[in-house]
Parts: C-alpha cells; sequence; structure tokens
C-alpha cells in the first residue's frame, strides 16, 4: 500500500522559451513567405538528451519554441493556456509520457486530441530531429502516424490537433 | 450512442432541441468526436458494456442558460450530469453516473468575480481551475496562496463539492470547508443563494459562512441537490515564513506515541501545515536514472522487511534501523508564519516529541517568499499554494512495476488516526488481497489530510485488460465491505463504488440513505440532476433502471 501522493511523484522545473518570454505567449507560428506555419507551438522537455534539436527545426519553420524541465504545469500556465484561451490551435512537442497525459487531459476541453505518438525509446538529436520534423509535417497534413505509447518515463513526440468543435 | 433505459430515442431529440434553444445550437453536441472526449480515462470499466458514458453534452455561459438548460431537460425527463473541470481522475473523471445521460459541461463559466486580498476570500465560477485563479490572484498582485490538491487543473468549485484536499492549513485544505458561500441552480430550475448570500444585496457574502437558519450547504456537497455556479473561498494570506522539520523514531512500538504527539500538536495549533508519517527504513530510495526505467530512484521492495511490518517483528526491524541507520517511523510537521513564531513552533514540538525515548530531530527547512527558482525545482508546489502538474509523472515503469499503468483507482477508507488502526488496516488490506489472488503491497503510513483521521490510501492499477479491471473491482469491493465491518468508511469513490460505499453508511436501516432519496424525491421529482451520484437515486431510477 502506498499513498496516492507517493504514487504520483515528480519534480519542479522552469520555463526557458526560444524566441518567446513567458509572459508572452505565441500567437501562431511566424510568418514564412507569407504564410504561417500550423503548428503554434512546439514544447520540449531540456532534460531529455538532443531535445534542443527540436528548438532548432521548429525555429526553422517559424515555429515558436519552448523548453522546460519537469513540471509541465509550467508551460501550461504561462504558455497554453493562453494559446488554448484565443484559440484551439495546435501543439507539439517532445516530453515523457507523463507530461503528455497531462496536456492530453486538459486539451479535452478546448476540443483538441492527440492525433500523432511516436515513442522515442532511443533518445538523440538525430531521433529527435526526425520526430520534430515528422510533428511539423503531420502538422500541416502530412499522413498521420497513429499511437504507438511507451511507458510514461520514455520520451514521446506528439502532436496535440484541434478534432472536434467542442471548445472552449 | 447509449441512452438511459427510461428515455426514448424521441425524448431525446426533444432535449437536445431544448437545449440548443437554451444555450444556441453551437454549444450542444452529439457528435461522436465531440462526447468522447468526456469518457472517464480511469474508468475500471474502460471497454466493457457497463461503462458510464454521455449522450451529448451541453456547455451553457453563464447561470441563466444552466437554469434553460435545466428546464428543457426537466420537460424532456433528460437525465444531465454537471462537470465543472472534470479532471477528478481517479474518482469518475467527467463520465456521468448514469450511462446516457447528457453532460452538462460548465467550462464556460470561467470568470473570477472578485478577489478580496484585505479579507482573504474569492468568489468563482466552476470553470475557473486552480491554475486559472493563480494566475488570476498573480496578476492582481495579491498576497494570497491557494491551496490546490495534485494535479492543479481541477476546479476550485468541483474539488471543494467532491469534498478534496490540499495541503496548507487545515482550515483551506479542507476544501469544503474552506467555502463561504455558494450559488445553486435548483433542479427545478430555481436559483438559490447559501448563507449571507440569500440576503439581497448581503455585504458578506464570503466572509460569514452559516447565515440564518439551517445551513444547508453541505446538501449540495457529494450529491445531486443542485448546480453549483458560484462559490466563495477563503484563502490563506501569504506567510512570512513556512518550517518544515522532521522526527525520527527508531522503534516499531513507537508509532502508536508519534502519532498520538502528532495528532496533539496539531489539534493544539502548535503545528499549522500538513502532518505527515513515513517510514525512511521502508522509503529507501536508489540512484534515480532520469531517462531510463526508474526515473524516480525507487528501489526493489524489500518483502522480508515489509513483511516483518505487517507481522510486527519489532526485533528483525530494530535489526535493520541499527545496519542501515535509517529510522522505523518519521513524522513531518509544517508551520506557516512570522519567522520568529514558526522556529519557536518548532522547539515547541521537539519538546513534544522528545517523550519517545531516542526520538530525534532532522535538520529543518525554512522557506520565505517568494520562493527562488532553485527552490521552485525542488519543493512540492502546492505545500506553498502553487498548483503543478508535476504529480502525474506518475504510473512510469520503476522496479517494482515493470508494466506502466494506464490510471488509477483509489481505495480512500478514513480510519482513526492512531497508531494500532494504521498497523490494523494494513494487515486488514494486505489479507484481502491476498485472498483475492492479487499482489500484495507494500506496508505504508497514511495521510493525514484531515484533521483527527487518517486516510490509508491503497492505489489499484487500471489497465485495458477487462480480467484485470474485474480483479480489482473485485478486491475494492471487498475492501469497502471488510473496512465497514470495522467502522471504517470511504470518504470518496470512483463512480463504479458509489452504491457499493453508500450501502455500508447504513445505520438505522439506511437513514441517511433514506433521507437523501427524500430530499430528492422532493427538490427533484423527474430525478433528472446526476441520477446515481454518490449513490443517490431519484425514485425513477430506484427499482433497478438505473444503477
Amino acid at each position: 500500500m502506498i499513498s496516492r501522493r507517493q504514487v504520483l511523484v515528480g519534480g519542479g522545473g522552469g520555463l526557458a522559451a526560444a524566441g518567446l518570454g513567458p509572459a508572452a505567449p505565441p500567437a501562431r507560428g511566424r510568418e514564412m513567405g507569407g504564410r504561417a506555419h500550423a503548428l503554434a507551438l512546439f514544447l520540449y522537455d531540456g532534460a531529455i538528451p538532443g531535445a534542443d534539436a527540436a528548438a532548432r527545426v521548429a525555429a526553422g519553420a517559424g515555429v515558436p519554441a519552448a523548453a522546460f524541465g519537469g513540471d509541465i504545469g509550467v508551460p501550461w500556465l504561462e504558455l497554453v493556456a493562453p494559446l488554448w484561451r484565443a484559440a484551439p490551435v495546435p501543439v507539439a512537442g517532445i516530453t515523457d509520457g507523463g507530461a503528455l497525459f497531462c496536456l492530453e487531459q486538459l486539451a479535452r476541453g478546448h476540443g483538441l486530441c492527440c492525433t500523432v505518438r511516436l515513442a522515442l525509446p532511443v533518445a538523440g538529436a538525430a531521433r529527435i530531429e526526425a520526430a520534430a520534423r515528422a510533428l511539423l509535417g503531420a502538422a500541416e497534413g502530412a499522413p498521420l502516424r497513429r499511437d504507438s505509447a511507451g511507458p510514461a518515463n520514455l520520451p514521446v513526440a506528439w502532436l496535440l490537433q484541434p478534432i472536434a468543435r467542442n471548445v472552449r | 450512442m447509449k441512452l438511459p433505459h427510461d428515455v426514448s430515442p424521441a425524448a431525446f431529440d426533444r432535449a437536445v432541441a431544448g437545449f440548443k434553444a437554451a444555450v444556441g445550437p453551437e454549444w450542444v453536441f452529439t457528435a461522436e468526436e465531440d462526447v468522447a472526449l468526456y469518457r472517464d480515462a480511469y474508468s475500471p470499466l474502460w471497454g466493457e458494456p457497463e461503462e458510464r458514458v454521455a449522450s451529448a453534452a451541453v456547455a451553457p455561459a453563464n447561470v441563466e442558460e444552466v437554469q434553460a438548460v435545466v428546464r428543457a431537460a426537466n420537460q424532456a425527463r433528460m437525465p444531465i450530469y454537471p462537470i465543472s473541470t472534470g479532471k477528478n481522475l481517479g474518482y469518475g473523471g467527467s463520465a456521468p453516473a448514469l450511462s446516457g445521460s447528457c453532460v452538462v459541461d460548465l467550462k464556460r463559466l470561467d470568470r473570477v468575480l472578485d478577489i478580496d486580498e484585505d479579507n482573504a476570500s474569492v468568489l468563482v465560477e466552476p470553470g475557473v481551475s486552480y491554475f486559472d485563479l493563480y494566475r488570476e490572484i498573480r496578476a492582481a498582485g495579491a498576497k494570497l496562496w491557494i491551496d490546490c490538491p495534485d494535479p492543479g487543473w481541477g476546479s476550485p468549485i468541483g474539488n471543494a463539492l467532491d469534498r478534496g484536499g490540499g495541503y496548507t492549513r487545515a482550515q483551506f485544505r479542507n476544501h469544503f470547508d474552506a467555502h463561504c458561500g455558494m450559488e445553486v441552480v435548483l433542479p427545478s430550475g430555481e436559483l438559490l443563494r447559501t448563507g449571507m448570500g440569500a440576503m439581497p444585496g448581503a455585504k458578506t457574502w464570503q466572509q460569514y459562512k452559516p447565515g440564518f437558519g439551517p445551513w444547508i450547504d453541505g446538501l449540495f456537497s457529494q450529491s445531486n441537490f443542485g448546480i453549483v455556479t458560484k462559490m466563495g473561498f477563503w484563502m490563506m494570506p501569504e506567510p512570512e515564513a513556512c518550517l518544515i522539520g522532521r522526527i525520527y523514531a527508531d522503534r516499531y512500538e513507537d508509532l502508536p506515541a508519534l502519532v498520538r504527539i502528532l495528532t496533539h500538536l496539531e489539534n493544539a495549533g502548535i503545528v499549522n501545515g500538513m502532518p505527515g508519517l513515513g517510514s525512511p527504513l521502508l522509503q529507501r530510495r536508489v540512484p534515480a536514472d532520469p531517462q531510463g526505467d526508474n526515473p524516480n530512484g525507487a528501489a526493489p521492495v524489500d518483502q522480508a522487511l515489509h513483511d516483518a511490518f505487517y507481522a510486527g517483528d519489532s526485533a528483525l526491524i530494530a535489526d535493520r534501523v541499527r545496519q542501515t541507520g535509517r529510522a522505523c517511523w518519521s513524522a513531518l510537521v509544517k508551520f506557516y508564519g512570522p519567522e520568529k513564531l514558526v522556529r519557536l513552533q518548532w522547539q515547541i514540538a521537539k519538546r513534544h516529541f522528545a517523550a519517545i525515548p531516542g526520538a530525534r530531530a532532522g535538520k529543518p527547512e525554512i522557506y520565505g517568499f517568494p520562493l527562488t527558482d532553485a527552490q521552485l525545482e525542488k519543493v512540492h508546489k502546492p505545500t506553498f499554494g502553487i498548483p503543478s502538474l508535476s504529480v502525474f509523472n506518475f504510473g512510469i515503469r520503476t522496479p517494482n512495476r515493470p508494466e506502466p499503468l494506464v490510471g488509477h483507482q483509489a481505495f480512500s477508507p478514513v480510519i482513526p488516526r492512531t497508531g494500532e488502526a494504521i498497523i490494523e488496516a494494513n494487515r486488514l488490506f494486505a489479507r484481502v488481497l491476498k485472498e483475492e489472488g492479487l499482489p500484495v503491497p507494500p506496508f505504508s503510513l497514511p495521510g493525514s489530510v484531515w484533521e483527527r483521521t487518517a486516510m490509508l490510501i491503497v492505489i489499484f492499477p487500471v489497465t485495458r485488460d477487462p480480467e484485470t479491471n474485474r480483479k480489482y473491482r473485485s478486491a475494492m469491493r471487498r475492501l469497502i465491505a471488510e473496512s465497514a465491518k470495522r467502522g471504517w468508511g470511504e470518504y470518496r469513490t470512483p463512480v463504479t463504488y458509489y452504491d457499493a460505499v453508500m450501502e455500508t453508511y447504513s445505520f438505522g436501516d439506511h437513514a441517511l440513505r433514506r433521507f437523501h432519496e427524500t430530499v430528492k424525491d422532493a427538490i427533484d421529482p423527474n430525478g433528472i440532476l446526476s441520477p446515481g451520484r454518490y449513490g443517490i437515486w431519484p425514485r425513477r431510477n430506484r427499482t433497478g433502471g438505473g444503477a
């Protein structure tokens, strides 16, 4: 027997945004050649080896990227919630499964669901970069890869997209 | 689409038409992808015919629309099931207690209506989350703390009505006790305000709780007697300091004295934060492997040691204490207030614990506010009034759990806060699980969210395998019944077990349940509001149709 608290343990953490500040959430991907990328934000857990490669891929596509460490509640409060209060826009990321689970539950209230979920049992810059490119492509309508979830503590690349009209 | 057995497709269509007239067609949802959003991700009945699912959803924007939805439901005799943010995973999520009900999603009632820093209170709507409230208080520059559960994505109103708890001072961490005044849409559609709010133009709705006459607020918690559309809460003024101290005791026999002193210190107001109990000997850690199979550094269970705790083998335990240098028990004490005062309270607490031979104090942690970034990365944020989602780094694969969890359900009985009861409860739960053919869990210590009692939570996994889920459901039902034989009752339970738990509150030939039903029939004669919630069924469902 263990307590709910003992089961549900995690860490704290801050937020470091690439090209955006915590108090100024991004509106959408910036204009690239006159067109905004469909993806509004790319989140990544800075503790995942090679995850900053995702930021470079996102930046190349004009998508704001933000790193966080530990508590997905920080980017939720500072970045994602303000975004989705304005509109149910797609958000992608590379995090552990626990963080994705939280965002999936929160996304429900805004009519979004996880449409792409790629387990990354072996992290590293090359794998992360490929996953980030796949997510950016999927956000723009490339064929979807269906669930291949791994354990909650392994990295996962994911895409949350609006699929319902039941938004906040 | 599933409908309640006594709701025809024609009645459902009438209800949907009424809802559309009430809130506009764009806020009524019947498409599969919209309704699926309300499925309980942690349902212990996942994928089985008995899984509780909604038939539709409607999202009113204000109180008047809530009233119109309730009236439309009455006209069609269509069951509705209000949710605030629907995040009480492990206790039902956003799925209705009666399959086929229409979810009334209150997410659009999302205003923080008042923040009164001088009197340390707020007035909120049900769609406001702890994160929302935290953000608004911060934006207002008010030196107020929220008390939130793990995780902070839920609604203060929803959590209080489910009688959830948090982590700060007792009068705030008991979330229902912390409320002051509510506004309720009754099953008739009529609007009611409780406490001082019953007086038009009241100036103290969020300051004085009872008002005049019977204090009825409790009727709207863990019930189906109304839809709460506003609720006031008392907030905790930001303290100057917080001191967290630990007392260690080495002998197995010390537990009763440790618990008794801890409880006295809390009841006397010397310890004013949430106390805790632990066992350093049992909770040993190994180096964490953040990207591997053991990110939290959980050590493999030492079964022989746990067996010794169950059996009361104090000689073996004493040997292990000597070998490892780790104490058998620990008590966690927290103090909020001026720094001088909390240091003094800590000294007084240590004097009390000195009555236990060999008890010793650890070096205390002292915090001032705001916390530094480095502190924020290490502390348990809700202890400091900060909502967090880090708690959901759970269900992960560990040495003790080779398969990660899909979800969990919690058996949460309230037991006496005594060392003897803690040991007895551990032994009972282990015996029941063994008899049910399930793994015997590690010996554990209870939570102390509620004053004067303890809560020994047993977490069961929820899987996607119906046979495994069936085994755990069976164990849950046996634990509920066996605990009741000892006078221990659940404080809250997943939807699946509402009736089983209510069955145990049976004094006077179920006088309490009959009273609930009498009230239900009087104020909700059509039985439209949340049938079955917390084991309260309206007359139309009491003959086997609903449950």
